[in-house]
């Protein structure tokens, strides 16, 4: 049942190969970091994720790609203007007008799992279409805004929301939406993001109040706890807190709790990003707790990540991760870890591709979860 | 530095030797002996093998393939599929996605909405389960019509 030291040894020289060759981009936050922006600067969502912003898409083909790298070269001086990416004619403007904005993010992905018997196929891991409405002539600022996912042949909604600021740095947010709390990374297979609850899996019916200043970013919401309508009369409750002192550094600490009749559940974490040249680092280690009324008994369990990011050039990124979980800290030998190598290359504005090798290590009994993943992905955005 | 973050990066397995433990301490099925009410860890790519009652069903399907979200105390829509909660919440109970059907129609696997979602179809709403990890064996899914079959008692 545990790894052949063969395939650990192949693992790791994947890893390695891949980390030589080039580079990588999987979890989106790490954009944020190396530029030093919040979330909401290229994010409808102020909590990141799903459509961006004007601003996110004119940096999407500005400076992601190696395309734009070469016309930025070619004419000799800084970043590129939309108008360099412009290959012939026009790009679509998903601001349709004062009013109306789309987007979208579709991503297909060819995986492989190396479990007893491997296994490969195609998934369509997002198809996901934006709409944003804005400008409501009673109360200025006021967005509707709703995400919806078509990924394998299904329709559901992520979120579904009306978003109002208020009083220069304030806004609330109210409908359905993703939580706010620490890392939005785009893998929900990581940890911290399955395990926490906090996913792009795990939207919820409620209420966020968020505060925007220059260096200093609080987002707080009440919402059902249960993932849709109330089954109970409990509301949970979701913090995230972030301090950028400088553009290289940010720090944020966030929280959570829910309550049903059969169990309280606390989480609280920690995260960090450093920029260090063409290096960027993200890490966060949360510790939960889950107290079960039927027994009194309380689980702690540790659930931590980091991410290595080198830009390679623009347009080339190399990525390295490894997540950690601990689901009950007073039991031994039911740790498992999660290492992942990976490349990204943005050969031109708005595409993406992706190799990437996930070596997995859980106990035996987890066939799934001691399943290495190669992956590779095809990534479309709007 | 380059060279330094690199080294760094491919220490750190190395350095964790072992890197997940050796499951000793939970038992077939990945449960944590010592806390039955925590999820399961186990998570098989065969078929696993459990009566067609609904103690099989619950203790060992639902625990090791739908309780990791639908469960909790913020389950995923919803949903309690927890041990010793999942009769009530699926039996005669109406699907929020499909509102003509029940979750479980005792005797009708056919037309029992968790039957549909966990074979997948046409006329399936939101994504086959379980979500993000392999569709499930045809065998544990015959299992589970077995029991609906039978009456979806409380057995």
């Amino acid at each position: 049942m545990r790894p052949a030291p063969a395939k650990t040894a192949a693992a790791a020289a994947t890893l390695l190969a891949l980390t030589l060759l080039s580079g990588v981009t999987w979890a989106e936050p790490y954009f944020a970091q190396r530029e030093g922006y919040k979330c909401g600067r290229c994010h409808v969502n102020r909590t990141g994720g799903g459509k961006r912003t004007l601003f996110g898409y004119q940096y999407s083909r500005t400076h992601l790609s190696l395309y734009a790298s070469a016309i930025s070269r070619t004419a000799g001086h800084g970043p590129a203007t939309p108008k360099h990416v412009t290959p012939r004619g026009t790009m679509l403007n998903p601001q349709l007008n004062d009013y109306i904005a789309v987007g979208a993010n579709l991503r297909l992905s060819n995986t492989t799992r190396f479990a007893k018997e491997t296994h490969n196929g195609f998934e369509n891991s997002e198809a996901n279409f934006y709409l944003e409405l804005s400008a409501s002539p009673l109360l200025d600022g006021l967005t509707a805004y709703a995400d919806v996912s078509v990924a394998e042949g299904t329709v559901e909604a992520r979120e579904a929301f009306a978003l109002l600021p208020f009083l220069g740095h304030f806004y609330v947010k109210a409908g359905y939406f993703l939580l706010p709390y620490g890392l939005r990374i785009w893998g929900d297979e990581e940890y911290i993001r399955s395990e926490s609850g906090y996913n792009y899996a795990s939207p919820d019916l409620g209420i966020e109040l968020g505060f925007e200043a220059r260096f200093v970013s609080v987002f707080f919401a009440v919402s059902n706890g249960t993932g849709g309508v109330d089954t109970d009369n409990y509301k949970k409750i979701s913090l995230l807190a972030e301090v950028t002192p400088v553009k290289m550094f940010r720090v944020g600490l966030s929280g959570g709790y829910n309550e049903s009749d059969k169990q309280v559940r606390l989480l609280g974490g920690l995260h960090l990003g450093l920029t260090l040249g063409r290096f960027t680092f993200l890490a966060e280690a949360d510790l939960l707790t889950n107290i079960y009324s039927a027994t009194d008994a309380t689980v702690h369990s540790l659930l931590a990540y980091g991410e290595m990011n080198l830009l390679v050039l623009r347009g080339l990124n190399i990525k390295a991760t490894v997540g950690f979980h601990d689901p009950a800290m007073d039991i031994p030998e039911n740790h498992r870890m999660n290492i992942r190598g990976a490349i990204e290359i943005f050969p031109y504005p708005m595409f993406a591709g992706v190799v990437s090798y996930n070596f997995r290590q859980s106990v035996p009994q987890d066939e799934v979860g001691n399943a290495d993943v190669l992956m590779l992905e095809l990534h479309a955005f709007l | 530095m380059a060279g330094l973050c690199l080294a760094l990066l491919l220490w750190v397995p190395a350095a964790c030797g072992d890197m997940a433990g050796d499951g000793s301490t939970l038992d077939d099925g990945g449960r944590m002996v010592a806390h039955p009410y925590a999820p399961s860890m186990g998570s098989k790519y065969g078929a696993v093998q459990f009566p067609a009652t609904y103690t099989g069903v619950s203790q060992v399907f639902f625990a090791e393939f739908c309780a990791g979200c639908h469960g909790g105390s913020s389950p995923a829509k919803g949903l309690d599929l927890s041990p010793g909660v999942a009769h009530d919440a699926l039996v005669q109970v109406v699907s929020a996605q499909r509102s003509s059907l029940y979750l479980v129609e005792p005797g009708a696997p056919s037309d029992s909405y968790l039957v549909r979602k966990l074979e997948g179809g046409p006329d399936l709403v939101g994504r086959r389960m379980p979500r993000g990890r392999p569709a499930r064996p045809e065998e544990e899914i015959e299992t589970i019509r077995l029991w609906i079959s039978d009456g979806a008692k409380k057995n």
